[in-house]
């Protein structure tokens, strides 16, 4: 136990003046896993807002039952009857001709007076169809809906998965490209961080050789370099979720942001703490992976 | 203690530093080791620490083959084995107290053990005006001594030295040879490259002699 401290207290020492005998050096190792890490979360920011708002979109999801004008009373007890009987909806709405008509004026008041122009009130009758949480995967909704497309006195079945689903996809491509771009500066920051461990063992051969000949082990020699390399990493993943707080926060208050739909989605919401935290242990692990590549490949122990 | 059997080194560019030698050294054993530059006084003794493997045939060191010990085993050797570098491997910017007390941190001594043990040494030595002077700040003879400090620190079971008076006038020589004879009675096995074979004769020990690689007739040196 004892030598488990003295060792840990000899790496943590070493480790902390291998970091300031050059700092321009460290700081370039902990700014390069820094700035990998900031990209990765910016994408994963958007990533997490944009999921949100698809998941919000889900939600409304409704299936809207047109019906035909000449409707019968018969067949719209046979539909409620079957609505009633349909495990997957929640709650029906019936919308009269007249409701929907109304409701397109509301949304639409520069257009008030085009029903009265096309003669009447073109708008269908309709019911809305809420539908429960478990059924709104894109199989159940269409499955929802071709049962009541035949039905008497329906026209037309629909609902808008189509845009769910685009959007679903847009949110799985952003991910990906943040994943893609964040592997990318991530092997950059490694051979940048390896090149600063490579550096360091160099300035350091001599004394290294020493240890060697006198009987230390790989663990105490390398110790120190892979914890200066974690302190670089977790540094930087410091950074990156300070940098991301504060691109929140500005895309958040900036009447130019916000104005823009797009980056408004962004602003919704932060990395959960989990991300944040994953992101500067992640900074911590690279730098340790860096280190070990390094050590290896420069055959020091 | 130490057994080479039928050891022979070649280099990656085709020389050859030892050609089947075959010798055992028993513990608490003093030996000198001779022969002319580049007889493979030095390959030998890298052999012992495991700083150089043979090409073929088999060194054992305290009952441990180590051509075929793992890595990991390897600084545990070492600990068993203090060496005396020709060039003494100093540190420039540590004091002398603090290279000779570096070999004991590296170990995982505590620091009060660190502490005695260097002090100790140093002590033996002649070396306690000395601790907080730089290498360069003190003489080639207490360089030299310095390097014999940090071999013995650990107390090793086995004592190497290469050449350790080629440096230093005739009465530090015979001091210091005075020094490993009684580290020797104490029970450590020490081996001594050297090619003054004044010294040898007045030491009167087993000599191992080494010529172009080969075990010499005894009594040859």
């Amino acid at each position: 136990m004892g030598s488990l401290l003295r060792a840990l207290r000899h790496h943590v020492r070493e480790a902390w003046d291998g970091l300031w005998r050059n700092p321009t050096l460290s700081l370039l190792s902990a700014a390069a896993i820094g700035i990998s890490l900031y990209v990765l979360g910016l994408f994963l920011l958007l990533a997490v807002n944009l999921n949100r708002f698809v998941e919000d979109l889900g939600r409304q999801t409704q299936v809207q039952v047109y019906l035909r004008d000449e409707v019968t009373p018969d067949q719209m007890r046979t539909l409620r009857a079957e609505f009633a009987s349909d495990p997957a909806i929640a709650a029906v709405r019936f919308i009269t001709k007249a409701d929907a008509r109304s409701r397109f004026q509301r949304d639409f008041p520069t257009l008030r007076d085009l029903p009265q122009r096309v003669g009447g009130n073109p708008f269908p009758a309709s019911f809305e169809l809420e539908i429960l949480d478990a059924y709104r995967e894109p199989e159940a909704l269409d499955r929802i809906s071709k049962s009541y497309q035949k039905a008497p006195g329906v026209e037309e079945v629909r609902y808008d998965r189509d845009w769910t689903e685009r959007l679903a996809a847009i949110v799985a491509l952003v991910r990906r490209g943040g994943y893609g771009l964040g592997a990318l500066l991530a092997f950059a920051a490694l051979v940048t961080v390896g090149a600063t461990v490579r550096l360091t063992v160099l300035a350091r051969r001599e004394e290294i050789e020493i240890m060697k000949l006198v009987g230390a082990t790989a663990g105490f020699i390398r110790g120190p370099f892979m914890l200066a390399a974690a302190a670089q990493g977790f540094a930087g993943g410091v950074l990156a979720v300070a940098g991301l707080l504060c691109t929140h926060r500005l895309v958040e208050r900036a009447e130019f942001f916000r104005a823009n739909p797009f980056l408004s989605i962004v602003a919704g919401r932060f990395l959960p703490a989990g991300a944040s935290l994953t992101l500067a242990a992640g900074g911590a692990l690279l730098g340790i992976v860096a280190a070990l590549l390094s050590l290896r490949r420069a055959g020091t122990v | 203690m130490i057994q080479f059997f039928h050891v022979t080194k070649k280099y990656a560019q085709g020389a050859q530093a030892l050609t089947d030698v075959s010798v055992h050294v028993e513990k608490g054993e003093f030996v000198f080791l001779t022969g002319p530059s580049g007889a493979g006084k030095t390959t030998f003794l890298k052999m012992v620490f495991r700083d150089e493997v043979p090409s073929s045939g088999q060194v054992v060191v305290n009952d441990q083959d180590v051509a075929t010990m793992p890595a990991r085993r390897v600084p545990y050797l070492r600990r068993q084995v203090g060496v005396v570098f020709q060039d003494f491997k100093l540190l420039p910017r540590k004091t002398v107290f603090e290279n000779v007390a570096f070999a004991t941190q590296v170990i995982g001594l505590s620091r009060k053990e660190q502490r005695s043990r260097t002090f100790q040494v140093l002590e033996m030595l002649g070396l306690n005006h000395r601790l907080h002077n730089y290498p360069e700040q003190v003489s080639g003879g207490e360089q030299q001594r310095m390097a014999i400090a940090r071999a013995l620190v650990n107390r090793p079971l086995i004592l190497l030295a290469d050449e350790p008076t080629g440096n230093l006038d005739p009465d530090l020589a015979r001091e210091i040879m005075g020094l490993f004879r009684d580290i020797n009675s104490h029970g450590t096995t020490v081996i001594i490259a050297t090619h003054d074979r004044d010294l040898i004769r007045r030491m009167g020990r087993r000599v191992i002699a080494l010529d172009q690689g080969r075990l010499a007739a005894p009594g040859a040196a």
